[in-house]
């Protein structure tokens, strides 16, 4: 067991304050260069410290007919997210915090906080919420097993379910890195994620038309600054989702010591990172009409299929004359 | 011709590049059992096939054989423009362009044959084939032996006769890369004879689901059992 130095307790309150303050920025630096690619013009790029600044000024409404798990389920949500967040590496990896648990580990504690919203959003009763949390489920239940699976790919190749292990192992890797089934699986691993985050083939974040919405779907009876905190929960899933695939995708230029020289550099890497896969999502959202609900299970259980493949050509190691 | 080639790509980079092509051709494979529409099964059934000639090109360049070279480049004419151009030519004129209902569900399907993919690979790889008999890639070969199963499966699921048609293609597809595997390099005759075997039957299946579709309106092939005159 490795001893937690000042340095490293430093590390994991920067690590956090990045992931705080740089969510609603990246939210907003989506919806700007979607807007760009359809010639409009967008939101100015601090739209969402603005809005999380008046949802934090607003006047919080309950309704009368919730119990305490409505009450105590947007601090849950953005807890589970936090905790998160120290194990997903960012810029820094912060191999100390092993202890905490890995792969699986974060897996359900988006599934925790994921939990709590749906029945938070059953509480009040309203139809549409009921509707979005059942949703919502139907979708975690097939997302769960993508992210497993195509992330037990790099567990296999790495021999660790800890995410800062692996991370640190890929990186060590060359050029060689790129087997098929690595490959395959992060095909399937943007897939899902794409999912996670309740984005276009599967859920619209922009649209508040009652039929469609999954995600906006369960927030309806919130205000305020419940409505703020759930907002920014979901916002800082969404950066985890896109730094878990900029990094364990293109495992190069973070920290791996823990060495303020190096993390300067690091951070700018990660930023140019992010911005990558955030174009991607964003050039997936402008070409793709969102699917119907119904065909979101066909794309799903394709990914999941991708998955396994990759799974099983990364356990068959191939032997022959070309040894493909 | 196979020297060029070789200046240009070292065999490192043919080895990594052909895994590649073994996982899409693989990927391209499951994602026809799961496919809907009849057009996008064509144009899958075509970059399975490139994969397939990219796969002999290297088999070819590895072994120093010019006659791959030349299935190769037969398997590149006929199944990624003569075939897929007469098969769309004859969904034009059937007007179906998607499968509504199967005897099992896409999905389902998709998730069946994941497992006789993962079966086909635990039984390739344990009854260690690749130690006794000479193979290009143990990889390859459960690839090919799962292709043939899968084309059998669309065969087996799709009611619509143009998709079992596709099934049957993605069959053949797997007897080449089966062949490519084992044998490396199959004599010109053999592979031009299957060739002209395939031509020709794409053009008289072609015509026969035309000739369905005119008389009984629909390429169902459960609705074939009434007789007509």
């Amino acid at each position: 067991m490795k001893i937690i130095t000042l340095q490293t307790i430093c590390l994991i309150i920067l690590q956090l304050l990045v992931v705080l303050a740089l969510s609603p920025f990246i939210n907003t630096l989506m919806k700007k260069l979607k807007a760009i690619l359809q010639s409009r013009q967008g939101p100015p790029l601090m739209q969402g410290y603005y809005d999380l600044l008046k949802y934090f000024h607003k006047e919080t409404v309950v309704s009368n007919q919730t119990s305490w798990v409505f009450l105590v389920t947007p601090f849950i949500v953005f807890t589970s997210v936090l905790v998160a967040s120290l194990i997903v590496p960012t810029f820094v990896t912060i191999t100390q915090l092993y202890f905490l648990g890995g792969i699986i580990l974060l897996i359900y504690l988006f599934g925790l906080g994921r939990f709590f919203m749906c029945s938070a959003a059953m509480e009040p009763g309203s139809g549409f919420c009921g509707m979005a949390s059942s949703r919502e489920m139907m979708l975690s239940m097939l997302i769960e097993p993508v992210m497993l699976l195509s992330l037990f790919v790099l567990t296999l190749m790495a021999g660790s379910t800890n995410l800062p292990v692996i991370v640190s192992w890929l990186s060590s890797q060359g050029i060689n890195l790129f087997t098929p089934g690595y490959v395959l699986a992060a095909i399937s691993l943007l897939i899902a994620g794409i999912a996670e985050m309740g984005r276009v083939p599967f859920d619209n974040p922009e649209t508040h038309y009652e039929l469609t919405m999954i995600h906006e779907g369960m927030l309806l009876e919130y205000s305020g600054k419940l409505l703020g905190l759930m907002f920014w929960a979901s916002w800082i899933k969404q950066l985890l989702v896109i730094s878990l695939l900029a990094n364990l995708f293109f495992p190069w230029g973070y920290s791996l010591s823990l060495h303020w020289s190096n993390i300067l550099p690091a951070f700018v890497f990660y930023l140019i990172k992010i911005f990558v896969v955030c174009i991607v999502v964003v050039l997936i959202e402008t070409m793709i009409a969102k699917v119907r609900l119904f065909r979101v299970k066909d794309i799903l259980v394709a990914s999941f299929v991708i998955s396994i493949i990759a799974l099983v050509i990364s356990i068959h190691k191939s032997t022959g004359g070309l040894s493909l | 011709m196979i020297s060029f080639i070789n200046h240009f790509l070292p065999v490192q980079a043919i080895q990594q590049l052909s895994s590649y092509i073994i996982g899409i051709v693989l990927v391209i494979s499951i994602l026809m059992t799961g496919c809907r529409r009849l057009e996008t099964m064509v144009k899958l059934f075509v970059f399975q096939s490139f994969g397939l000639v990219l796969i002999t090109l290297f088999a070819g360049v590895m072994n120093h054989s010019s006659n791959a070279l030349l299935v190769s480049g037969i398997t590149l004419f006929g199944k990624c423009f003569l075939i897929p151009w007469i098969l769309m030519f004859v969904l034009q004129k059937i007007q179906i362009r998607r499968e509504v209902e199967t005897y099992i569900s896409l999905p389902t399907s998709m998730l069946l044959i994941c497992s006789l993919i993962a079966l086909v690979f635990e039984v390739t790889t344990n009854i260690g084939i690749g130690k006794e008999v000479h193979v290009l890639s143990t990889n390859l070969l459960s690839t090919s032996i799962s292709m043939i199963l899968i084309g059998l499966f669309i065969m087996m699921t799709r009611k619509k006769a143009f998709a079992q048609i596709m099934g049957l293609y993605v069959m053949e597809n797997g007897i080449l890369a089966l062949t490519v595997d084992t044998i490396f390099e199959m004599p010109l005759v053999v592979e031009m004879g299957i060739f002209l075997d395939l031509l020709i039957g794409a053009l008289v299946m072609g015509i026969w689901v035309y000739r369905i579709k005119q008389s009984f309106d629909t390429i169902n092939v459960e609705e074939l059992r009434k007789l007509k005159g």
